[in-house]
């Protein structure tokens, strides 16, 4: 594989999990920006909330589940996970999600974050 | 050069001219490709802007 400079990625998530494809493009995005070494932070804010929520049940609706993708992030060394908090409030929804080790930050905090970002993109 | 996702270009039925096919859709200016192009032209430019 070519030299290619590292720059920190982020991919912010604004979508829903099922309804569109933009949440799978995000996730293939996600996972070739770390299959190509590149520091990958993952976004969740506005509806992108969804994708975290455990006990799912896609395959109801004839949808294939590519959130059990999101157990693999470790192993694509997808590390930092944010979610916004005010999201979550907005949408009365649990802190509590399908994957481990995702920091849930206020507006500011949220924000900050992402602004430390060479390239975001949303999906 | 102008790139395309293939899968958006898959999903609209168009081909480019290094498909089999001879009937290519695509200019030859366009050229259909993958994410590890996104990723390799990402990397490379000074800014990355998303409309």
């Amino acid at each position: 594989m070519a030299n290619f400079q590292t720059k920190i990625i982020s991919i912010l998530n604004t979508s829903s999990p099922f309804g569109e494809s933009d949440a799978k493009d995000a996730l293939d995005v996600a996972l070739i920006m770390g299959s190509y070494e590149q520091t990958t932070h993952l976004f969740f804010q506005g509806d992108g909330v969804w994708q975290l929520i455990d006990k799912q049940d896609p395959e109801s609706i004839n949808v294939k589940n590519f959130l059990k993708t999101f157990a693999a992030f470790e192993f694509y060394d997808l590390e930092k996970i944010y979610v916004c908090k005010n999201s979550l409030v907005q949408r009365g929804l649990p802190i509590q999600f399908h994957i481990d080790n995702v920091q849930v930050l206020d507006n500011d905090d949220f924000s900050l974050s992402l602004s430390s970002s060479d390239i975001i993109l949303r999906f | 050069m102008v790139y395309l996702c293939s899968t958006a270009a898959e999903k609209h039925g168009l081909i480019d001219s290094n498909n089999l096919s001879s009937t290519a859709l695509i200019n030859n200016e366009f050229i259909i490709s993958g994410l590890g192009e996104l990723v390799k032209l990402s990397l490379e430019a000074d800014k990355v802007v998303q409309l």
